[in-house]
């Protein structure tokens, strides 16, 4: 795909790549564009797999007509090269990848999680009785849900002090609401 | 490697083995988007105004206050104000001048808008250069640049990648009328200034207004064409002056009304004379500077359309007569 400036998406001329800097040829502003290999080797070939000849071949477990080059690393199937997908490193296929996406400790798969633990520290801050409760709740609840992908400390501390904070703020507003006890 | 931050959003991106990990976080939903270094095609960095225009803004709301504090003593709310803008301000100045920085690949262009700032696009860059060239191969800039010449250009509308805007020529002609009420206002903020009358106050309020319709006509008429950056930036400070210079006039009023009108009557007249000068300088300024861009411009295309003109009539003649061997 030929590279746009990021402003005025004119196409950027190939003369103008990988210079310390350059001007984009529509808008003028200034530009520094890195282009790499992968721009002009085109997409990497993949197989379309081996026609079965012998009947006692292993064949692949979507493509019976063709020969099975693979297992999956993960299901264990016989995949050929046009199941066999490269996935960081293992060969998986089609349907463990789509199936990726519901199990959370594939990491490598997730593309959108929601943070509870900053959820329910936001609602422990708003000062209702409700809210405390939900916090609480949600505390319990999602402890060990997975957090954030990129790296965090390790001690879950937005869970403790969320659960600190909705206690407090729950007797408090205990105080507030029924007096001194 | 970088992280922006807004009110409610935030956005990351992280090196991993083999990937730039890109995380979104809107409130408490957070995004992913995996770059694998083998896929990475280019990165473009290119440079906007957007720095500059938060530094006019915030270094003009910051003059003005502790021009205030100068002229009356500072106050611990002016003291207050002025940190409230100085603040952001300094760490606008600090950070540096604003980017857009890319990642293109063979099917999509994604905005790395945690790399908003050149200083960190430019560190960004140099850090996954040698890792992509580890991954993909050393290639040399010669090669990329003649085989990427047989790529084809990007056309509109196609799917995951932006499509080139149409540029459009034009004259300049809201533009000719926005220089005209600049030379306008500076003759009136002048005579205003010697003359510190009545009338020529309202001529110079409508004078003012106009340039400030005018400069928003203009600013919206120049998109899409080939109207020089320079002569942008002229509508751009034409429309601030036109919003500032009543701001102006009203906080000096209001700080004069503050303290007893008629205390404070010499030193208002000063301060008006003050801010009388300033207009009529920089819409001077302003209006000789984008006069001689707008003269520059009109003549290229000039001289361009002729050497064109020129060039077509020589190839229809060579056309029709052919060449002949004496």
């Amino acid at each position: 795909m030929a590279i746009s400036c990021p402003k005025c998406s004119s196409t950027i001329p190939p003369d103008r790549y990988n210079r310390p800097s350059s001007a984009c040829p529509g808008c003028d502003s200034q530009l520094i564009t890195a282009a790499f290999a992968s721009l002009i080797s085109g997409p990497s070939q993949t197989g379309s797999g081996q026609v079965l000849i012998d009947e006692d071949q292993a064949s692949c477990f979507y493509h019976p007509n063709k020969t099975a080059s693979v297992p999956c690393d993960n299901c264990g199937r016989f995949l050929c090269s046009l199941c066999d997908v490269d996935f960081g490193g293992k060969s998986i296929c089609p349907a463990c990848i789509e199936n990726y996406g519901d199990n959370s400790s594939a990491t490598s798969m997730d593309t959108e999680r929601v943070l509870y633990d900053k959820l329910a520290m936001g609602l422990a801050i708003i000062p209702t009785f409700i809210t405390q409760i939900v916090a609480l709740f949600l505390a319990i609840k999602h402890w060990t849900s997975p957090i954030t992908i990129p790296p965090r400390h390790p001690l879950r501390w937005r869970w403790i002090a969320t659960v600190l904070i909705a206690l407090a703020e729950l007797w408090l507003l205990s105080m507030l609401v029924f007096g001194d006890f | 490697m970088g992280t922006f931050l807004r009110f409610f959003d935030r956005s990351s991106a992280w090196l991993a083995d083999d990937h730039i990990l890109v995380a979104k976080r809107v409130f408490w939903t957070e995004r992913y988007s995996r770059f694998y270094l083998a896929d990475i095609q280019a990165v473009s960095i290119c440079r906007t105004q957007t720095s500059l225009v938060w530094s006019i803004l915030l270094g003009a709301a910051t003059g003005l206050l502790a021009l205030a504090g100068l002229l009356r003593g500072f106050h611990p709310a002016i003291l207050v104000w002025t940190a409230i803008f100085g603040v952001p301000l300094a760490i606008n100045l600090a950070l540096g001048p604003s980017c857009i920085c890319c990642v293109y690949t063979a099917v999509n262009v994604h905005r790395l808008s945690c790399f908003n700032r050149l200083s960190k696009a430019i560190v960004f860059l140099q850090t996954i250069k040698p890792l992509i060239a580890e991954v993909q191969g050393e290639v040399s800039d010669d090669e990329i640049a003649e085989k990427a010449r047989l790529i084809p250009p990007l056309r509109r509308g196609a799917p995951g990648a932006p499509g080139p805007r149409k540029i459009s020529h034009y004259e300049g002609g809201v533009h000719t009328a926005l220089l005209v009420m600049m030379l306008l206002v500076a003759i009136a903020s002048g005579l205003q200034m010697a003359a510190q009358n009545e009338f020529v106050g309202w001529t110079l309020v409508l004078l003012v207004m106009a340039q400030f319709g005018l400069a928003i006509a203009a600013a919206s008429r120049q998109s899409g064409t080939d109207i020089p950056g320079g002569l942008r930036m002229v509508v751009w400070a034409a429309f601030s002056h036109s919003l500032v210079l009543p701001v102006l006039f009203v906080f000096a009023g209001v700080l004069s009304i503050r303290r007893g009108f008629s205390d404070e009557f010499s030193s208002l007249d000063l301060a008006f004379s003050v801010i009388l000068l300033l207009s009529a300088c920089v819409s001077g300024v302003l209006f000789a500077v984008g006069r001689h861009l707008l003269s520059t411009f009109r003549n290229d295309y000039r001289l361009k359309r002729m050497a064109a003109r020129t060039r077509t009539q020589t190839q229809a003649q060579s056309q029709t007569f052919g060449t002949t061997e004496i």
